[in-house]
């Protein structure tokens, strides 16, 4: 519960959480030290911030839908104790095994909401639209309404980065590979990371293990669950390939 | 002649050294430190108070903090010295140590509470305490609007907030112990410096 606009305002900063990675700026760090130590629910926040990090990747039950982690740990494992002795050469066509760590089950999440306004003027609608075919794993459909959406003028960053999404869960790797290459060369966007690790899944399954593996060791310096599953399956594809 | 206010009551002491806690448990990753950091502060902090020292109440906090920031350099000090020598063990890694904050009990009440959440609610949780990212930034990486990601954001950690506080008597992690030895401080104001 918050009591102070300054609870308000280190809840929008994302503090507490940037607080638990040692991320805050010294600046950043004063002002919110000083302020939590007279402040019994910021010390609360950050207690319950040290909590959840014990606990959220130790929760792997998802309603309806297999766990993003379960599936990386199931892949590594099944790399690490089936495939450790495949020797592989770079020069070598895709193998079965590259390809297969190349698989990604869980579409990339999307939690927007599907549509929104009017959807026959609105980019923004247009997005909406084709996102809500991505939600219902339509990801064939999902393609072509998120062209339309980018040529309507909605924001590139998320359309392309699930537009690249849809071309990866359509079994489309090569289209994948380009379109997240697309999201990269737009900079510092959130979706930076997250498309260094898809297109390094999208490489492994064209067999192009040196190039994934370059994307998964960008990814891998990403914290979280993410950066966490880049260096997994950076670890059991070099292993793979060597 | 400085003004002297008052020596803080037995909550605001119990609030302080929560927080100093939490402070030397961030940079130090040792209770056991953290609990001499908390001690040797409070005593330094009602040493300075009664020699009016703090000139406005109201900054309170960052006057505790900068006494709790010189003890625990002080600390850091030392444990380089004793690591140099070869007599201190490899502190624990950073989850495992800061994990010593929370109760079991604490940790299993929020581990089941985060398995009944939505996957889109733990996935705004995981983007918030793994990356980092701000309530907008969280919006921009999932596509969603950010007054739904705030939303959802606020309401699963109402959620949690409330699961973790199941059977305390407050909010923040105070051990029965710290409230006399933080009033015991008061009483030996001279122990320090």
């Amino acid at each position: 519960m918050r009591q102070t606009i300054a609870c308000d305002d280190f809840a929008e900063g994302a503090f507490v959480e940037r607080y638990l990675l040692k991320r805050l700026s010294p600046a950043e760090q004063e002002a919110f030290e000083g302020h939590f130590l007279t402040c019994e629910s910021c010390q609360q926040a950050v207690e319950l911030g040290i909590a959840i990090r014990g606990a959220l990747p130790k929760v792997t039950a998802l309603p309806a839908r297999r766990s993003w982690v379960a599936l990386a740990g199931g892949l590594g494992l099944a790399a690490a104790a089936g495939l450790a002795a495949v020797l592989l050469l770079p020069s070598q066509r895709p193998s079965a095994e590259l390809t297969r760590l190349g698989a990604v089950v869980q579409a990339p999440l999307y939690l927007g909401i599907p549509v929104r306004a009017d959807p026959a003027t609105s980019a923004d609608s247009l997005f909406g639209a084709a996102m809500a075919l991505y939600a219902a794993e339509r990801y064939s459909e999902a393609a072509p309404a998120l062209r339309a959406a980018l040529r309507a003028g909605v924001d590139s960053a998320p359309a392309e980065f699930f537009l690249a999404a849809s071309a990866l869960m359509s079994r489309q790797a090569e289209d994948a590979a380009t379109g997240f290459a697309r999201v990269i060369a737009l900079g510092d966007t959130p979706y930076r990371s997250e498309a260094y690790f898809y297109r390094g899944k999208a490489l492994l399954r064209l067999g192009r293990a040196a190039e994934a593996l370059a994307d998964l060791r960008s990814a891998a310096a990403l914290e979280g669950v993410i950066g966490g599953q880049a260096r997994a399956l950076a670890d059991t594809v070099q292993r793979v390939a060597r | 002649m400085p003004e002297i206010f008052p020596d803080p009551t037995p909550a605001e002491l119990s609030r302080l050294r929560s927080g100093i806690r939490i402070m030397a448990m961030h940079d130090l990753r040792d209770s056991d430190l953290a609990e001499e950091v908390a001690q040797e502060s409070l005593a330094r902090l009602v040493q300075a108070l009664r020699q009016g020292r703090l000139q406005n109440p109201a900054h309170l906090g960052a006057f505790t903090r900068a006494i709790a920031r010189h003890v625990i350099v002080d600390m850091l000090r030392a444990r380089q010295r004793l690591a140099a020598a070869g007599t201190t063990a490899e502190p624990a890694s950073d989850e495992d140590s800061l994990g010593a904050m929370v109760s079991a009990e604490q940790a299993g009440r929020v581990h089941a509470a985060l398995e009944q959440l939505s996957a889109g609610d733990r996935q705004i949780l995981r983007l918030s305490f793994f990356e980092g990212l701000t309530p907008q930034q969280v919006a921009e990486r999932v596509g969603a609007p950010s007054a739904r990601v705030r939303k959802r954001k606020e309401r699963a950690l109402e959620r949690l907030r409330k699961v973790y506080l199941e059977g305390a008597g407050h909010g923040t992690a105070v051990r029965p112990t710290q409230l006399p030895e933080a009033q015991a401080a008061i009483a030996r104001p001279g122990m320090s410096e």
